[in-house]
């Protein structure tokens, strides 16, 4: 029996650069300035513009830790524990929840940045987490 | 318009059947269990009944007449409620909105569930996300216990006391899920789940139902009701969620909407008594003490630890042992709140009465994200004018 609501293939979220992070893939609300992840052109979550008013935004990979928590279980079918968790403020605005690459749980105003964690057959980045970032003890943004 | 400017509207009935873990009972039991007691408590028959509002979310399509033909088919609406864990509250509030309009005269809310899988709609919204089937409500609400306990200096000790007080009042209520007064060494080193969660900082999800007859004075009258036992609803206020940025979204939705029911009540937040509100995770109540108003931001933990939320305290919180111990069976939730607060009100809680309590509320936020606040308002002392 076919799955009501069959899942969506991985849509990529995210771009390589030449070097340093991952750009996410964002949108940027030409109507009201609003900037947001992931992308979308279903409208705008602040003033409700759609259409050609919404336009992709490379978001940059780097941003501060508000948040970590250990997840020691999780029922979830194909997902393991344990795993941290993060919320995150990222340097361009968006506020987003993501995973850490690594163990442990980060102190809140540790900087971070995002690693490409899986690549669909065409070398797009769709699953990405984020790693502590060199400049751990610097700039809190 | 203010639901205290419309008819008034009254609690006359509460009816329970236990929250408790999934056993092979049907939902129509359960719920039939819950209506029988609250037409009891009331004092009137099923064919005093207008209309029924039923909270639910994991039982299917239509479940309210398989349940309710039971009592006998009168053949007045039913209509199904969906709002994900404020389920409960939006029957609840539907149902009075109807007495207040004129409408019906007396309309039945209530809320029956059973554990099963479902889906998420927002995971059908066709947007990615960074995490995500990996963030689950414990693991939202981990990160905001680690927030939290960064921005005031607070302890895990702290957060697990929120377990600790509303074990205590669930092992006094006799429809609660959980029954056991637990210590903070039991709570803090109980099962980790995320974060510094543990699993007796975390709600147990079972099955039960809850139902609550809301009538008009009209009805009241008519129908030869206690008036003595009569709880009025001053106050219905629901929002949903707005761009918040970084802050607790839960946090900030409680903040205005619980604002906006006091303000159509006319209480200010230290005017009320006891509180019903949604500690599906321990770290919630810490939250939305504070962004009610009932004390300062940063002050929970020690108010709590000050016995202030305590039974007996300056205002009682989660007296029926909140979602963490009386349970979340999600569609009663918050209707079995809206019963507490009544029960409370009109002075029959037995030995978790908070002494005095005139006036309570009873707040549920569901994914989505909602909110829900009633404001409810006791009878008045003997020989007191209303
Ligand atoms: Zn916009």
């Amino acid at each position: 029996m076919p799955e009501p609501h069959p899942a969506a293939p991985a849509a990529a979220i995210a771009d390589p650069r030449p070097s340093g992070p991952p750009d996410l893939r964002g949108v940027a609300c030409t109507a009201c300035g609003r900037v947001a992840f992931p992308a979308q052109d279903l409208g705008c979550e602040r003033c409700g513009a759609d259409g050609a008013a919404l336009r992709p935004a490379a978001l940059a990979g780097t941003g501060t830790v508000a948040a970590a928590a250990v997840v020691r279980r999780h029922d979830g079918p194909g997902i393991d524990a344990p795993f941290t968790a993060l919320a995150i403020v990222l340097d361009d605005g968006p506020f987003v929840h993501a995973l850490l690459d690594g163990d442990g749980g980060p102190a809140p105003g540790t900087r971070v940045e995002a690693v490409a964690a899986g690549t669909d057959g065409d070398g797009a980045i769709v699953e990405v987490r984020f790693a502590v970032s060199g400049d751990a003890a610097g700039g809190a943004a | 318009m203010k639901l205290r400017d419309m008819r008034p509207v009254y609690v006359i009935g509460i009816g329970l059947h236990r929250y408790r873990p999934l056993s092979d009972v049907p939902y129509v039991r359960l719920g039939l269990t819950a209506v029988r007691a609250a037409l009891a408590d009331a004092g009137i028959a099923w064919r005093d009944v207008q209309g029924a509002y039923t909270g639910a979310t994991r039982l299917g399509m239509a479940v309210s007449r398989p349940m309710l033909r039971h009592l006998g088919a009168t053949g007045i609406p039913m209509t199904q409620v969906e709002n994900a864990s404020a389920s409960g509250s939006s029957a609840f509030r539907l149902a009075c909105m109807e007495v207040a309009a004129g409408v019906s005269d007396v309309v039945l809310a209530m809320g029956v569930d059973k554990p099963a899988p479902v889906k998420r709609a927002e995971s059908l919204a066709g947007l990615p996300s960074l995490a995500g089937g990996h963030i689950v409500p414990f693991t939202k609400y981990a990160l905001l216990a680690d927030e939290y306990m960064t921005r005031y200096g607070a302890s895990p000790a702290d957060i697990a006391a929120v377990a600790v007080k509303n074990h205590r009042n669930g092992a006094r209520n006799p429809f609660a899920h959980r029954q056991k007064e637990r210590t903070p060494e039991e709570v803090l080193g109980d099962r980790p789940i995320a974060g510094h969660l543990t699993r007796l900082q975390c709600c147990p999800v079972g099955e039960g139902a809850a139902a609550v007859i809301v009538a008009s004075a009209e009805a009241v009258e008519r129908l030869g009701v206690d008036r003595a036992r009569c709880v009025r609803v001053t106050a219905s206020a629901q929002r949903s969620e707005e761009l918040y940025g970084p802050k607790s979204f839960d946090a900030e939705l409680t903040r205005e909407t619980t604002a906006a029911a006091l303000a159509d009540a006319g209480v200010a937040p230290s005017g009320v008594d006891v509180v019903e509100l949604h500690d599906a995770f321990s770290i919630e109540e810490l939250q939305y003490v504070e962004a009610m108003g009932l004390c300062g931001e940063g002050e929970a933990a020690g108010r709590l630890r000050a016995g202030e939320f305590d039974i007996g305290g300056r205002c009682a919180v989660s007296p029926s042992g909140g979602l963490l111990a009386m349970g979340h069976p999600v569609g009663p939730t918050g209707v079995g709140q809206v019963a507490e607060v009544t029960r409370q009100l009109r002075g029959e809680a037995g030995d978790r009465q908070q002494p005095g309590a005139r006036t309570g509320i009873a707040h549920m936020v569901g994914v989505g994200a909602v909110c829900i606040v009633h404001v409810l308002e006791g009878p008045a002392p003997q020989g007191e004018a209303r």
